[in-house]
């Protein structure tokens, strides 16, 4: 317990730094430097006033209470307190219900078992630590528990500013500190700050323009662009930094980011000409063809292309269109056990859907997967991707299959120019 | 009996120039003004009526960073029509559409390029104020370019949309008609069904690649 305690302080610690630093000088030098930049191009982003005007009405529109579900989302549509609402009630003169209290008790124990499973990571991977994963990691130490279990800081790279720590990797907080004040280019920080106005607004923390997650994105986004210097800031990267976001702090993010893009394969996803996203479409299509020949070949003959649904699926993790809570669903299985999580969804996907998609067109198939991605039931999609199943060097014999002798008819689809 | 044409038209452009919001704007009269990021590619479809005749359109709107052109090989290919989208508050975006254009012409093997249905549209006219590209610079390289018509819309506000939707259908059917174009019943259409269009497999030499001199059409009869 002590060891948990410990590193809870440090996260802790990180969180209490950062708000000591709302007014993080470089964070809001660079700002100031990119607003000026803005304006003196004329370039259209600020037409709606000044940022500073932009700063105000957010800070005005503060006033107003804001209902969200539990995950930090507006809601749409008008607050309805009743039975039945996904709102969180708050409830302040009743007594908890037996059931509500016994959830409540149920779910501080999950946390419990977390904690210690937890603090022997990496060294040691508890026996339930998988299934555990996949019934999914408590919402409260999610953000916690990703941290430790993609290990970012292991993979900072020690020459852009932190030292090596002696143990437990490289200093992020450091790290961060250094990559803000570096200089960058200013085609690459247009381009992070037009997809960052736009990336999840319907959340609470992103919707407001210019807000502080806006803000905190945007700083994510350079400082990643700045440390991974093979790949720079590619559209998709956005998403997965604003799921990390809601959960953590923006030294986290970056870390975790570097985590994911160089540990668990995701990088050369990113990379020019997009190696890495071919190779998981040759991948992903030898597995449909394996479990749904009929709907595989059906969708060949129909030129239904895996660069149409797939980019979003497989370079952002599902983060770009999947309702949130399929989202951290899906990510704490492949926190813990990689990029087998993408397929087995990918198949899910089609499963769930196999019926009407065989009936379907092309232009039917986008129908299709279009509504089914409104409003996926968490559970019954990872039950789905969870029924599919084969051992994971499966991936790593078509990945070689792929480089090596690949089936013809599959690679003319997933090859790129 | 009038045939079912098919058009696919695909929409190209700068991140950030209202691509995504433009094709909201014209197949739901809708537009937030606040799109996502576009990753890889979505897909609309839209019904419309050309000179008396029944027209699907099939239309393509995809990711505007450069990066992601890596993919334009299974977008463009078999495009009818293709729309080159600017900001015409952001010159750099303007800039850009002879990458775009080239980018296009490349993957896609159109045929011949000169007759190549293209349209030019400016977005944002609702920021007039902020303009950075005149009228006359944009029309002056559209004349350059082979007489390409030019579209100055507001996708927020919606003015013109649908005519330059409108444009590019037109001009699609015209030249698929001069080209010999015909439908397909859909049972044999797809890629098993794929016809070479005599015009398309002369010209589609610069970047054609495996099967992408290919023109392909769906359609049904009526």
């Amino acid at each position: 317990m002590d060891t948990f305690s410990a590193k809870a302080r440090e996260v802790q610690r990180t969180q209490s730094a950062n708000a000591a630093k709302e007014d993080f000088r470089s964070q809001d030098d660079i700002m100031d430097y990119f607003t000026r930049q803005m304006v003196d191009q004329g370039y259209n982003t600020y037409s709606r006033g000044s940022s500073a005007a932009a700063r105000r009405s957010t800070a005005e529109s503060g006033g107003e209470l804001t209902i969200t579900d539990s995950f930090g989302f507006v809601e749409k549509q008008d607050p309805s307190w009743g039975p039945g609402s996904s709102k969180v009630q708050i409830a302040v003169d009743e007594k908890l219900s037996r059931q509500q209290a016994q959830l409540i008790k149920q779910e501080n124990a999950r946390v419990m078992k977390w904690k210690e499973m937890l603090e022997e990571f990496p060294e040691k991977k508890h026996p339930k630590l998988k299934t555990r994963a996949r019934k999914g990691i408590p919402d409260a130490i999610r953000g916690y528990a990703w941290q430790i279990l993609i290990q970012g800081p292991k993979y900072l790279d020690a020459a852009v500013g932190g030292k090596g720590g002696p143990v437990g990797g490289r200093d992020k907080i450091a790290l961060f500190k250094a990559l803000m004040e570096e200089q960058a280019d200013q085609k690459l920080l247009i381009s992070i700050f037009k997809d960052v106005t736009r990336t999840m607004p319907e959340h609470i923390y992103f919707k407001d323009r210019y807000g502080d997650g806006q803000k905190a994105l945007f700083c994510v986004l350079k400082c990643l662009a700045l440390h991974e210097k093979d790949t720079s800031y590619v559209q998709g990267m956005g998403y997965m930094a604003a799921v990390l976001l809601t959960y953590m702090d923006m030294e986290d993010t970056v870390a975790c980011m570097v985590g994911i893009l160089r540990g668990f394969g995701m990088r050369d996803k990113f990379l020019h000409g997009m190696p890495g996203l071919s190779k998981a479409f040759y991948v992903h299509l030898s597995l449909l063809k394996k479990y749904m020949p009929k709907l595989s070949q059906h969708m060949l003959d129909i030129n239904f292309l895996p660069q149409t649904y797939g980019s979003q699926w497989f370079m952002t993790i599902f983060s770009c269109n999947f309702p949130f809570p399929c989202i951290v669903r899906i990510w704490d299985i492949f926190t813990v056990e990689g990029r087998k999580i993408l397929y087995r969804i990918a198949l899910a996907v089609f499963k769930l859907n196999e019926k009407a998609l065989l009936a379907s067109d092309m232009e039917g198939f986008f129908e299709i997967l279009r509504e089914f991605q409104k409003d996926i039931e968490p559970n019954l999609l990872i039950k789905t991707a969870l029924s599919f199943k084969f051992p994971g060097t499966l991936i790593d014999k078509l990945e070689k299959e792929y480089v090596e002798k690949p089936d013809k008819e599959i690679q003319k689809v997933c090859r790129m120019e | 009996m009038s045939k079912k044409q098919f058009l696919k038209m695909v929409i190209l452009g700068d991140s950030g120039v209202g691509k995504t919001t433009l094709l909201q704007q014209y197949v739901t009269q809708k537009a937030t003004g606040n799109s996502k990021p576009t990753i890889g590619a979505d897909f609309q479809k839209k019904e419309v009526m050309v000179d008396n005749q029944q027209v699907n359109l099939q239309i393509w709107d995809t990711a505007g960073q450069e990066k992601f052109q890596s993919l334009g090989y299974a977008f463009y290919r078999g495009a009818d029509s293709c729309a080159l989208v600017f900001d015409i508050t952001n010159h750099k975006s303007f800039e850009n559409l002879a990458m775009w254009k080239k980018g296009f012409i490349e993957n896609a093997s159109p045929g011949d390029v000169n007759t190549y249905p293209f349209v030019v549209i400016g977005n944002k006219l609702d920021k007039e104020v902020n303009r950075q590209v005149t009228s006359q610079e944009a029309r002056q390289w559209c004349k350059d370019n082979g007489d390409i018509p030019y579209y100055e819309t507001s996708a927020l506000e919606n003015i013109s949309v649908d005519s330059a939707f409108l444009e590019m259908a037109k001009t699609a059917l015209k030249r698929g008609t001069q080209n010999a174009l015909f439908s397909l019943p859909e049972s044999i259409g797809g890629a098993g069904g794929a016809i070479k269009l005599n015009n398309f497999e002369d010209r589609g030499g610069a970047g054609a690649k495996g099967g992408a001199g290919k023109k392909k059409k769906n359609g049904t009869c009526c």
